[in-house]
């Protein structure tokens, strides 16, 4: 094809793929205990508490200064630039 | 013109008017059977000029003093300004175990005025190796056996205790109008749970927390960090007490240490570690 040819299909395809752009999972970069993270596509507190193995009952999180309170970690979907803070605490004392 | 030569000094926490320009000619004057002169928080042995608003302690030892120089004199070796500070600090700890028995008495001899002690359990043998109780103590509630050390230490603060565990229903009632709380729990989910609570239902209030004293190893890897706003944890996050790796004295105390060292900073309001 040449290149106007390329153009026009490409630019009639925008129009018949509406959700051709979200359809590219969205990257989220943001800072976990002090390190940037790269997050693949939407993803809640809860979830990602649980790929990374923290026992959900004996941990605190703090989400851009406020402390997320267990019930909600469900319900918070992380964002581009969120700044987690994830206290894990072991026995003694 | 006749110019006012006159120092006005403190003197075993009275304030004094008087000709003396240096700390051996004051304990000529009042203090001549002294043998420990402290002057703005520091034991010297030499002498030392003064100026205007120093602050002096004249004690004899072997001697008990009267009873309104008393604690003047426990307080006289802080640094100068801490005392009238701390004194009207309100620290609440939570857990009277290996952190909390030492940090309530480390915080007892600095004169925090104010504490609240907690804790559900009596003291037996094997506590021993790292709480501070004794023998006697044995079979005591601690809250009890705290109450006795500290007044033993420091008469002149107020000590509230309650015999109870802390849980999710009771922990804000327990620690409302607290300045500063000390986690100083053994369980982790407990812990969690209490520093949870009180962050998220005391919204003035600093937590102190610890996490991984245990074993023997390395001193120098027991920190503390702040780890949110209003939540400092001291300890190094991984020894956790288990099968192997007990609790053992120095680990635990230097813990406490960090705990009890941050909670005097905040009183003094300093939020930095």
């Amino acid at each position: 094809m040449g290149y106007t040819t390329t153009g026009v299909a490409l630019f009639v395809s925008s129009f018949l793929c509406p959700t051709g752009s979200s359809t590219r999972k969205r990257v989220r970069k943001m800072k976990i205990n002090g390190t940037v993270v790269t997050l693949q596509g939407e993803i809640t507190l809860l979830e990602y508490l649980q790929q990374s193995q923290y026992d959900c009952l004996k941990i605190a999180v703090e989400r851009n200064g406020e402390i997320v309170p267990r019930a909600g970690y469900a319900n918070v979907v992380l964002q581009q630039q969120d700044v987690l803070e994830i206290v894990r605490f072991v026995g003694g004392g | 013109m006749e110019v006012d030569k006159d120092l006005r000094i403190t003197v075993n926490g009275k304030e004094r008017k008087g000709p003396w320009n240096t700390a051996f000619a004051v304990q000529k004057e009042l203090g001549e059977r002294c043998d420990v002169i402290i002057v703005n928080g520091y034991q010297i042995d030499h002498d030392c000029i003064l100026q205007e608003g120093d602050c002096l302690h004249l004690i004899q030892k072997g001697v008990m003093p009267e009873r309104d120089q008393l604690e003047s004199m426990m307080a006289a070796r802080h640094t100068p300004k801490v005392h009238e500070r701390v004194k009207k600090g309100r620290v609440a700890v939570v857990g009277l175990g290996g952190l909390g028995s030492h940090i309530a008495v480390m915080l007892a001899r600095t004169g925090v005025g104010h504490l609240l002690l907690l804790d559900f359990d009596v003291v037996e043998p094997s506590n021993l190796n790292r709480q501070s109780y004794s023998v006697s103590h044995l079979g005591l509630p601690k809250t009890e056996a705290m109450q006795r050390q500290i007044h033993d230490i420091n008469p002149y603060i107020e000590v509230s205790v309650r015999n109870t565990r802390i849980t999710e229903e009771n922990a804000l009632e327990l620690l409302a109008g607290w300045d500063v709380i000390c986690e100083a729990l053994d369980n982790p989910n407990a812990k969690a749970m209490l520093v949870n609570r009180v962050l998220t239902g005391l919204p003035d209030v600093k937590v102190v927390a610890a996490s991984g004293m245990a074993g023997y190893g390395s001193s120098n890897s027991i920190q503390t960090i702040r780890k949110m706003n209003r939540l400092y944890v001291c300890g190094d996050s991984e020894s956790e007490a288990r099968m192997g790796m007990g609790l053992m004295a120095p680990r635990v105390e230097i813990c406490a240490g960090h705990q009890a060292n941050m909670a005097l900073r905040l009183l003094m309001g300093i939020s930095d570690v």
